[in-house]
């Protein structure tokens, strides 16, 4: 459900002729949150903030306006994952995922089993799979909880022996980044028919966010201090194939987004573009934010011709907002403010 | 928590063949270990809550000053969690917590938790409003509050036991021994407190889970009269106390913090004609344990000792004029899950002074300066007078540069701590004008503070998070106070009233701090004729900002609450004293903090044994 901005426009103007057309009409709303990008906001208590394709209509804390404030999607929630008609929310907290549907956001269930500090989630063959930070004191004790999407009751757990963050699937297998807040070098492959590690990769310090190109697996790494990489490993034999250092001025590097031939990241309130075979990358921003918050970048997606990225509070007791860019040629097409501690965009 | 129990009772029935042979009370000569707070307090708000005061309110030590001072108290729910104090805008590391002349605010954060401290424990508790680091060292900034043991000398006996039971399953239990001679007196004092604190939220389908807690300690304060130039006293406590943290949604991870701290103090007093000296001696003992979640048996800590010693020397060189001299040494050692093992040592000097210049007018002076290789010092001082051109008027001024010290977490912190970091230092200004008249005291302070180098914990660039010297504050606002006793007959009545006006602001920002309501007040009314008694006291605190840039979509609503008892003595040369106690009787909805509701009416049933 993907809409660029003209045709949106086009479509605000003529709603109600929309509304008209038949009930088959792949374009018409399949709820109040449909066209539209959400934030997730960590909290406190985690919100969702809707943001219409046309950034007309903002909306803050749909869960509780459609939900009831009685209800709630728990403390600190980290991230969504979406399964068909469903947004699974996960709240790491209160080790909770809130399942909602995602273009209505009335609750249909919720997971509460087999979760400490949950972080991150994908779907893959009728199961989802989640992170578990468990302790934050032991960083081997993390491990994935696998749910049947159908039931929503959790059918195992699987020990991963590393630091357990973000994830992605491919051709069957799981891809764990290892990085934690400055810490952790692997990445890990686990193997979904069996549950079963494959390999462990060593990657280097902080291997943050991670995306798949091409049977290739682009994975960033940048911590606190030393220089920031991107490695990439070849998915057919689980190799380094290579790996591109940055210049010192660029550590700590987050949030690495491919879209099309270009990777995005950002390096504090900077937002760079590189072509994703790059094999060297300069010190030039692509995007100045101009944000003197340390929590610039907290959530950062690049997504139909639009790049998002959020700023959370520096005291973390104020609101975010968010800055929308235009991927074209980087101006800034909107600052929306959302709620507390923005973390990740999705779209609807 | 059984053998805690066990012991406990034990202790009762050890004191039984005591409460046999008890003495005829004698006047009496109270003993106490804050000599400043009633020698160098007159150019500042004092407030005294008295044992009939404490007794009402001896559920936790936030809960008592939440209803009898202007200070703000924020908690995750009734006496669950982490209870910050917020005095005069400040924050709670600015509020120093004083045992028997010491300070006793947290080496490792700051501050001290006012759930931690058992009402139960103390004979008096004071409030003293503004600036006291000249005297009392860190974070006497917005003020301090003192917590008294006083033993007495005179021949007498007493023996006092309190239960009550109520809502929750709340359960406490108190005795008391209160022993002198000629030469001797002595006053201990054991308690137990529990609670299953499982409360029901009000108009919600939720309860406060998680939410248990229990405490129990040993309090003694003993004085020797030596010779009658000669005195040793010793003031010792230990507390044990378990908290569980309330949780904000029913599947959050469960926690819990243990206590434990231990103090001593030992004192040597040579009175001479126109001198007092005093040799003191404390040892202190701070020991955190919090468990990040109770399915496992792990836990971080953090211990540490102190050990200080102390002489103070004051001399009346007229009696109009009176100086004293203090010089004070303290050794900490701390270490913990996330400290190294650290040391610190703090040397410090103080000269104060009161000196009487005529019948109206008198002032105060006092000047400090810390030595330390920690971080640099910078030189304290006060000053006050106070003029009085009638007998019912007086007016008072005060004058003091204050500060609070960076915590062995600020400075030591594993991954993050800045050994760099300078204490945080205010200024400040304030003025009172006093009314006395036939059992009515009333007084209104308009005050202004600035504080500088505040310590935040902000995300760096070396770590996740590292503390800074980085905000500006400030403060300034009107404190008022009411007290009266009136008899009509056999029927008194005490009345105490305070309010407090408070403006704290970010100065970059120029944003109200969070949790610093511009209103609150307090009021009650006690009354007693002959065996009957009755109290009613109420709170009242203003809207508060939850988010620094002041966004009033997340207030916290003004609430007003009122708790009320009534209590009845039988018995005649001794007591047994029944008492019922309605608390939130009007049923309000409130909190202190988002999302963290306190309980609806709910009830206690105390029984008093004086013996």
């Amino acid at each position: 459900m993907k809409f660029n901005k003209l045709f949106l426009t086009a479509i605000a103007g003529s709603l109600f002729l929309a509304s008209c057309n038949s009930d088959d009409d792949s374009n018409a709303p399949l709820g109040s949150y449909d066209n539209g990008v959400l934030v997730l906001n960590e909290g406190g208590l985690g919100t969702v903030t809707y943001i219409s394709d046309d950034m007309q209509t903002v909306q803050q804390d749909i869960f509780s306006a459609v939900n009831g404030a009685d209800s709630d999607i728990g403390a600190y929630t980290q991230s969504i994952f979406f399964a068909d008609n469903r947004a699974f929310i996960i709240s790491n907290g209160s080790n909770k995922i809130t399942v909602v549907n995602r273009y209505t956001f009335e609750k249909v269930g919720e997971i509460t089993t087999s979760l400490t500090v949950p972080r991150y989630g994908v779907v893959y063959d009728g199961k989802a799979y989640v992170t578990n930070s468990n302790t934050f004191e032991s960083s081997t004790d993390d491990f994935i909880t696998v749910i049947n999407l159908n039931t929503l009751a959790v059918e195992t757990t699987i020990p991963v022996n590393n630091q357990a963050e973000r994830l992605i699937e491919e051709n069957g297998k799981l891809y764990v980044s290892g990085g934690f807040y400055g810490a952790g070098h692997v990445v890990t492959v686990i193997n979904t028919s069996n549950n079963q590690i494959v390999t462990t990769i060593e990657v280097g310090e902080a291997p943050n966010s991670l995306e798949e190109r091409d049977g290739m697996l682009y994975v960033l790494c940048g911590s606190w201090s030393g220089a920031s990489k991107l490695v990439k490993i070849q998915l057919s034999n689980n190799q380094i194939a290579g790996e591109v250092t940055f210049p010192d001025t660029m550590g700590n590097a987050q949030n690495l987004d491919i879209d099309g031939g270009l990777a995005y990241f950002t390096v504090g309130p900077k937002i760079y573009k590189i072509n994703v075979g790059a094999t060297s990358v300069t010190d030039t921003a692509f995007i100045e934010t101009g944000s003197d918050s340390d929590y610039i970048g907290y959530g950062f997606a690049v997504e139909d011709g639009r790049i998002y990225i959020s700023e959370a509070a520096e005291d973390f007791t104020s609101d975010g907002k968010i800055f929308i860019y235009a991927e074209n040629n980087g101006a800034l097409l909107d600052e929306i403010p959302v709620g507390l501690g923005p973390n990740g965009f999705y779209f609807n | 928590m059984t053998a805690r129990k066990l012991l406990f009772i034990g202790f009762l029935f050890l004191c039984q063949p005591l409460l046999a042979q008890q003495d005829s009370i004698a006047l009496t000569e109270v003993v106490v270990g804050d000599v400043q707070l009633r020698k160098f307090s007159e150019t500042q708000n004092v407030i005294s809550l008295n044992d009939s005061v404490l007794r009402r309110n001896n559920s936790s030590l936030a809960t008592l000053l939440q209803f009898n001072s202007p200070i703000y108290f924020k908690e995750n729910g009734l006496g669950s969690g982490v209870a910050s104090a917020s005095f005069r805008g400040t924050t709670a590391q600015q509020t120093a917590v004083v045992w028997n002349g010491i300070n006793i605010n947290s080496q490792v954060n700051g501050q001290t938790d006012f759930n931690t401290v058992a009402v139960s424990g103390y004979d008096a508790i004071s409030v003293r409003s503004g600036g006291g680091s000249v005297i009392y060292g860190s974070s006497a900034i917005g003020g301090s509050v003192h917590l008294s043991s006083e033993p007495s000398f005179g021949n007498h006996f007493k023996n006092a036991f309190d239960a009550n039971y109520g809502s929750f399953d709340t359960q406490r239990y108190r005795y008391k021994a209160d022993i002198g001679s000629d030469k001797f007196g002595v006053n201990v004092i054991a308690y137990y407190n529990r609670s299953a604190n499982d409360y029901d939220f009000p108009n919600s389908s939720r309860h406060n889970s998680n939410g248990q807690y229990y405490n129990s300690g040993i309090n003694i304060a003993s004085a020797y009269k030596v010779s009658n130039r000669d005195f040793i006293k010793y003031f010792g406590e230990v507390y044990d106390g378990e908290r569980h943290f309330p949780l904000l949604t029913p599947t959050d991870t469960k926690t819990k913090y243990r206590d434990f701290n231990a103090r001593n103090l030992v004192e040597w007093t040579n009175v001479g004609s126109k001198f007092t000296s005093r040799l003191k001696a404390a040892y202190l003992h701070e020991n955190y344990q919090y468990f990040e979640n109770l399915d496992s048996d792990a836990f971080g800590y953090a211990t540490v000792e102190t050990v200080i010693g102390k002489y103070d020397f004051a001399y009346t060189i007229n009696p109009d004029v009176y100086v004293n001299a203090i010089v004070d040494y303290s050794s900490a050692n701390g270490r913990g899950s996330d400290i190294d093992s650290r040391h610190r040592n703090i040397g410090s000097g103080t000269l104060l002074l009161r000196h009487k210049l005529s019948d109206k007018v008198n002032y105060e002076a006092g000047i400090r300066q810390e030595i330390t290789n920690n971080y640099d010092s910078p030189l304290l001082y006060s000053a006050g007078i106070r003029y009085k051109p009638f007998s019912f008027y007086s007016v008072r001024i005060n004058g003091s540069r204050n500060f609070r010290i960076p915590t062995f977490n600020d400075l030591y912190w594993s991954d993050g701590g800045n050994p760099d970091l300078k204490p945080e230092s205010s200024y400040q200004a304030e003025i009172g004008n006093e009314f006395k008249f036939s059992g009515v005291k009333f007084s209104v302070t308009g005050y202004y503070m600035k504080i500088r180098d505040m310590i935040q914990w902000l995300p760096g660039t070396i770590a996740s998070w590292h503390p800074v010297n980085v905000n500006r504050v400030e403060s300034y606002g009107i404190e008022a106070l009411l007290e009266a006793k009136r008899n009509f007959g056999r029927h008194e009545f005490v009345v105490n009233g305070t309010y407090a006006y408070t403006v704290s602001e970010n100065e970059k920002t120029e944003n109200q701090l969070i949790y610093v309501p511009y209103h609150k007040a307090t009021a009650s009314v006690a009354y007693g004729y002959r065996k009957f008694s009755a109290n009613v006291q109420s709170l009242f605190n203003g809207e508060v900002f939850t988010r620094s840039d002041n966004n009033t979509r997340y207030n916290l609503d003004a609430y007003a609450v009122v708790n009320a008892g009534i209590g009845y003595d039988f018995g005649k040369s001794d007591v047994y004293r029944i008492g019922f106690q309605v608390n939130n009787a009007l049923d309000s909805e409130y909190q202190t903090m988002e999302r963290r509701p306190y309980p609806g009416r709910h009830y206690f049933v105390t029984l008093t044994l004086h013996i």
